[in-house]
C-alpha cells in the first residue's frame, strides 16, 4: 500500500510538470497566468477583490450581479490575494492549484477506502493527464468543489458524519450542486436512526441523526442571508441565473432540444457559440456513466454525477462539458475504465491519447473556443 | 438525566435556516438599487408576455408596489 506521503510527493512532481509544460505552451498566448485566465476567472478575481453587489469591471454599483456566484472559493482567494498585490491571476493559479492536489491525495484516500486493489499513483496520472483537466489548474471553483465533495463522500464512507456535515456546509457554500450532498448524508442518518429505533434513549439518536443534516447546508443558508441583507432578495443567487439565459424548462426539453438543434459545425467557432449538439452530448455521456456506475451498485456516486449533471440541465445545457467532464466520480469512472486496461502498453496507449487530447483543448481554452467551457 | 444538546441544537439550526429560507420565499425587500438594474434587465429578457414581471421565490410575480419607480 502507498503511503500518504509517497503520493502527495509524486501529485506535486506530476502537477509541476504539467504546469511547466502549460507555460511553455502558453509563450503564444501571453504567458501562462492570462492564457489561464479565461471566463470565469475574471469573475471570481473580481468578487475575491471587492466583493458582492458590484463589479470592479464596470466600476459602479448598478453593474453585472455577481451573486451567481458562490461565495467559498473567492472568500479563500481572499487573503492570497491581499498578501500578493499587483499579481492576482498567478496567485489564484497557485490557489487553484494547490485545492487541486489536495483533489487528488483525498481522491487517493477515497480510491484506499473504496477500491483498495486500485493503484492511488495510477489515479493521480489519470487526473494530471485528463484532457479537460485544464479547468482544475485555472482560477475556477471546480478544485475546491471536488476537494470537498470528495472529502464529503470520504468521510461518509468512513462514518465520520459531523466531519462531513461541515464539508458539506463549505461544499454548499462553494457551487449550487453542493446541497446535492444532503441526499446522502440524510440517507445514512436516516438509516442510523431506523438501526437505533428499538433503544431506550431515543432523544440521544434523534439528536446524533439531526444535527449533522441540520449543518450541512449552513453554507448556502448563510449565503442566502447574506443576499438577503445586501440586496433584498435571498434568492438573487437564483433569479440573477436569467442573465445567463438559464430559465427552469427541466432536463429532458433542454437535452432534446439540445440534439434536434444538431449544430455540432459550432464546435471549434470561436467563443460565445455555443454547439447545443456537443453540450447535450456531454450531458448523456454523463448520464450514461453515472447509470454504469449505480449498475456497479455505487449509489452514492452515481447520485452525485447524475444530480450534478440534471440540475443544471434543467436551465440550460452551457457549461455541462465542464461539469460531466471535472466531477470527480465522472473521473473516478474514467479511473476505473483506465485501470481495467489488460497490460501496460494499452494503459501507456490511453495516458498517450488522453495526452494528446489534452494539449489540443487546451489550446481550445487559450484561445476561449466555446467548445471546452 | 443529560439534556439533548445536539437535538436542541440541531432543531434551532433548522429554525434558522427555515426562517431564512421564509424571508427568501415570502418577503423579498428589493431594494432600488437591485430592482434598477436586476428587474429592468429581467423585464427585458424575460420569456413571457411584455409587460409581464420577474418572479419571486414562490414564483409569483412582484406585485406593482413592489416595482417602484421603475415599473414599465
Amino acid at each position: 500500500m502507498r503511503s500518504v506521503s509517497k503520493i502527495i510527493i509524486f501529485a506535486c512532481v506530476c502537477l509541476a510538470l504539467r504546469l511547466l509544460l502549460y507555460k511553455l505552451m502558453a509563450i503564444p498566448f501571453g504567458g501562462l497566468a492570462t492564457a489561464m485566465c479565461q471566463y470565469d476567472c475574471g469573475w471570481y478575481v473580481r468578487l475575491a477583490q471587492d466583493g458582492y453587489g458590484s463589479d470592479s469591471l464596470y466600476a459602479n454599483y448598478l453593474a453585472i450581479p455577481n451573486w451567481a456566484f458562490f461565495p467559498a472559493f473567492p472568500l479563500l482567494l481572499r487573503p492570497f490575494l491581499a498578501l500578493t498585490p499587483g499579481m492576482p491571476l498567478f496567485t489564484g493559479l497557485l490557489v487553484s492549484n494547490a485545492c487541486f492536489l489536495g483533489f487528488a491525495v483525498v481522491g487517493a484516500l477515497y480510491l484506499r477506502a473504496t477500491r483498495p486493489a486500485a493503484d492511488p499513483l495510477l489515479w493521480v496520472v489519470t487526473l494530471i493527464i485528463f484532457p479537460f483537466g485544464y479547468i482544475f489548474s485555472a482560477i475556477y471553483s471546480e478544485s475546491l468543489y471536488d476537494l470537498l465533495l470528495i472529502a464529503s463522500v470520504l468521510m461518509l464512507a468512513k462514518r465520520r458524519v459531523m466531519a462531513c456535515a461541515v464539508l458539506t456546509a463549505l461544499l454548499c457554500a462553494t457551487r449550487p450542486t453542493g446541497v446535492l450532498m444532503l441526499i446522502p448524508l440524510g440517507v445514512e442518518r436516516a438509516l442510523y436512526l431506523w438501526s437505533h429505533r428499538s433503544d431506550a434513549d431515543r432523544l440521544t439518536h434523534l439528536g446524533e441523526a439531526l444535527l449533522p443534516v441540520a449543518i450541512a447546508p449552513l453554507g448556502l443558508s448563510l449565503y442566502m442571508l447574506d443576499q438577503y441583507v445586501q440586496t433584498g432578495d435571498a434568492l438573487a443567487f437564483n433569479h440573477v441565473q436569467i442573465l445567463w439565459d438559464r430559465v427552469w424548462v427541466g432536463p429532458y426539453r433542454t437535452i432534446a432540444d439540445g440534439l434536434a438543434a444538431w449544430d455540432w459545425y459550432l464546435v471549434l467557432q470561436p467563443k460565445r457559440i455555443y454547439s447545443l449538439s456537443y453540450d447535450a452530448a456531454w450531458a448523456l455521456l454523463g448520464l450514461g456513466v453515472a447509470g454504469w456506475i449505480a449498475w456497479r451498485r455505487r449509489f452514492t456516486e452515481a447520485w452525485l454525477l447524475a444530480a450534478s449533471i440534471l440540475l443544471p440541465a434543467s436551465t440550460a445545457l452551457h457549461s455541462l462539458p465542464r461539469f460531466v467532464a471535472t466531477n470527480p466520480f465522472f473521473l473516478l469512472a474514467v479511473f476505473d475504465l483506465v485501470s481495467r486496461l489488460n497490460g501496460r502498453l494499452a494503459v501507456a496507449g490511453s495516458f498517450a491519447g488522453m495526452g494528446l487530447l489534452h494539449g489540443v483543448v487546451l489550446v481550445f481554452w487559450f484561445i476561449a473556443a466555446n467548445s471546452v467551457y | 438525566m443529560r439534556p439533548p444538546f445536539k437535538l436542541l441544537l440541531g432543531l434551532a439550526l433548522v429554525a434558522l435556516q427555515t426562517a431564512i429560507v421564509a424571508l427568501g420565499l415570502f418577503f423579498p425587500r428589493v431594494d432600488a438599487t437591485y430592482r434598477a438594474y436586476f428587474i429592468d434587465q429581467t423585464l427585458e429578457t424575460w420569456p413571457g408576455d411584455p409587460g409581464s414581471k420577474p418572479m419571486t421565490g414562490l414564483g409569483r410575480p412582484l406585485r406593482d408596489s413592489e416595482m417602484g419607480p421603475y415599473q414599465k
